[in-house]
């Protein structure tokens, strides 16, 4: 789990503490993405860049490198990654095969060919109240866990990340899911989805929107308060 | 003046700015701005343009924020500060909340007095009708009902009008940043600023932004909205302050009661004063009391990750509909405490507001400026510093308030 690390120490092969954890960087491809770097906090506004290459262990207790700090090769941030805290912790997602926008409350990831990937994320409350330093309750709260195939990030880095990824879940969806993801995204994010599909599966999806009730947005105050809402254009 | 197509396009856009403006001249609205005006004149008249403009200022971002992220304000805060500070901000917005919703079920229970039913009967009756409404999906159809009772307040300014108002001194006390250092004066001040700027009316304007569906491209007539409904809370606070200096200050007359409050309408509707303002009371109180809860759940349920909505049932949602019932049971059940002082929680709560409004403005603040949330919409140097400036008056405020409220009890 993404939250057990963060904030942990990284300490280089001479024992000497870098700093502390502050984010994973992931690259985005074919199948779950794997760990490519760590960003390591070292003082108050300072930090650096781990290639995961360099990397020995990484645990509850914090990152082990297996190279001195000052072996350490200088990587600048690659164009296509998602850093893990800032881009999916937390982060809105749409959720595909439940059809619904929910939140990431933690990302898990499994040790998979001599790496480390990106598998699922757990949108229950357990990751939630386990972050708010209530353990014994989170024991008993429920983990939701959603596949990383089927979510579709819907904030902002991340979304537009996803959108240029050919294998990503969306390019796979089905017009009524796909109708049903650009009702719930904020109109801008809704038209880049459809402009990013194929065109017949988008035609097809706008199509589904206008007819079905289910794919409409749900509305907060909309039931009670009566909103004038712009026709679609 | 603008084209026929702006103005259609205009209309489609008004609402959330307007409402939220509107909701805002509620019963403790109405409370404190008479309490202002009562017990210091037009002194304190400079806090009220103050809170206006930061009305303003913060409503147009919590609307912007809405409409470029499509995600409300607790959301948004988990999404940019994590899980303990999203945790801290919900709580705010929890508890400044039901303090309003007891404020607006008090002012159920004054209008009641004025009327002479009881509050154990005026009260719970509310709760439930106005609960039954909003959960069936029927409150719509009398929407306009509470919304027409609670203009009844524009009639401050025929009442301040025909009172007769000083405007030199009106002038001099909009202008002239004059506070008495007295615990009592800056509480006004802040229930004056926590009024205003409401919690619950920044996460009410940035989810409405997010229903009715607007894009960037509304972002201009949206602002025409935000501006329309803060200066109409505005110029209504300002002459309640007014009627209340005229017809209150002068006798020295303190609110007690709902019935001290009414008074300031006497200029314009003579012994029919007190019927007037404990109708218009009323309608204020059900349309907040019944907006209130339903923008609390919404916020929790959203920091939690839990879409729900009204299509929900309890089962589905049961998060949603626990915050709704502990909002509305705890409100009534500090309401119906025998003896219970009215007008004290009708303005305390504001000044309540006020405190946990500094954590969620300070999130508004970092959020706004945010390139990675708002992109192009993000706020500049002048907007950010706007906020700051208003962020450092508040918490001067609500600093000094604090000293105040503990040194007597060091000494």
């Amino acid at each position: 789990m993404l939250s057990e690390h963060l904030g942990k120490p990284v300490v280089d092969a001479g024992g000497a503490q870098l700093g502390t954890l502050a984010d994973l960087a992931v690259r985005l491809g074919p199948i779950y993405p794997p760990v490519t770097a760590l960003e390591v906090r070292m003082g108050r506004s300072s930090s650096r860049r781990v290639p995961w290459a360099a990397v020995a262990s990484l645990d509850r207790s914090g990152a082990r490198l297996r190279l001195r700090v000052r072996e350490l090769p200088d990587v600048p941030p690659a164009a296509g990654e998602l850093l893990l805290r800032r881009d999916v912790l937390d982060v809105q997602i749409f959720d595909v095969a439940g059809k619904r926008l929910t939140r990431v409350g933690d990302v898990e990831l499994v040790e998979e060919w001599g790496g480390l990937r990106l598998a699922a994320v757990d949108v229950g409350a357990a990751p939630i109240l386990r972050r708010l330093g209530l353990g014994p309750l989170a024991r008993r709260a429920g983990s939701v866990i959603i596949d990383w195939n089927d979510l579709h990030l819907a904030s902002g880095r991340g979304h537009a990340l996803q959108l240029e990824t050919p294998s990503a879940p969306l390019h796979s969806l089905t017009p009524d899911e796909l109708a049903e993801l650009v009702a719930r995204l904020p109109p801008a994010r809704g038209s880049e989805v459809l402009e990013a599909v194929h065109p017949a599966t988008a035609a097809e999806a706008r199509e589904l929107q206008v007819l079905t009730p289910e794919a409409r947005p749900r509305h907060r105050y909309g039931r009670i308060l009566r909103l004038r809402r712009r026709a679609p254009s | 003046m603008l084209r026929r197509s702006g103005l259609v396009a205009l209309f489609a856009v008004v609402g959330p700015g307007v409402l939220a403006g509107l909701s805002d001249d509620d019963a403790p609205g109405i409370t404190t701005y008479s309490i202002l005006g009562a017990d210091y004149g037009y002194r304190l008249l400079w806090i009220l343009l103050l809170s206006t403009v930061a009305l303003v200022l913060f409503h147009e971002l919590g609307a912007r924020m809405g409409v470029v992220t499509g995600q409300g304000l607790a959301g948004l805060i988990r999404e940019r500060y994590g899980v303990r500070w999203a945790a801290l901000g919900v709580a705010s917005l929890l508890l400044a909340n039901i303090g309003t919703t007891c404020a607006e079920f008090a002012g159920v229970a004054a209008s009641g007095d004025l009327a002479g039913v009881t509050r154990y009967l005026s009260v719970p009756a509310a709760a439930i009708g106005v609960s039954a409404l909003v959960l069936r999906g029927t409150f719509h159809r009398i929407e306009h009902v509470f919304l027409l009772a609670s203009t009844i307040f524009a009639t401050y300014i025929a009442s301040g009008l025909i009172a007769g108002p000083h405007w030199s001194q009106v002038g001099r006390g909009l202008v002239v940043p004059d506070l008495p250092l007295t615990r009592s004066a800056l509480l006004a001040a802040t229930a004056t600023v926590g009024t205003t700027l409401a919690p619950w009316g920044l996460a009410f304007i940035q989810s409405y932004a997010v229903d009715k569906r607007l894009t960037p491209a509304d972002l201009r007539y949206e602002r025409v909205d935000v501006v329309t409904g803060a200066v109409m809370t505005g110029v209504i606070g300002l002459f309640i302050v007014v009627a209340c200096a005229e017809t209150l200050h002068p006798a020295g007359i303190s609110i007690h009661d709902a019935g001290d409050a009414a008074r300031a309408l006497r200029p314009l509707a003579g012994n029919l004063s007190a019927t007037l303002f404990g109708a218009g009371l009323l309608g204020a109180s059900l349309l907040a009391a019944s907006i209130l809860p339903l923008s609390t759940a919404y916020s929790v349920s959203e920091a939690l990750g839990r879409e729900a909505a009204l299509d929900d049932s309890p089962r589905e949602a049961p998060v949603f509909y626990a915050t709704y019932a502990l909002v509305v049971v705890a409100s009534v059940a500090i309401v119906l405490v025998p003896g219970a002082p009215l007008v004290p929680i009708l303005f305390l709560s504001q000044a309540l507001n006020a405190v946990l409004l500094l954590p969620l403005v300070v999130f508004i603040y970092g959020i706004s400026r945010d390139r990675e949330l708002m992109g192009e919409y993000a706020s500049g140097r002048l907007g950010s510093a706007a906020s700051l400036a208003v962020i450092g008056l508040l918490a001067l405020c609500v600093g000094a308030l604090g000293i105040l409220s503990v040194l007597p009890l060091l000494t």
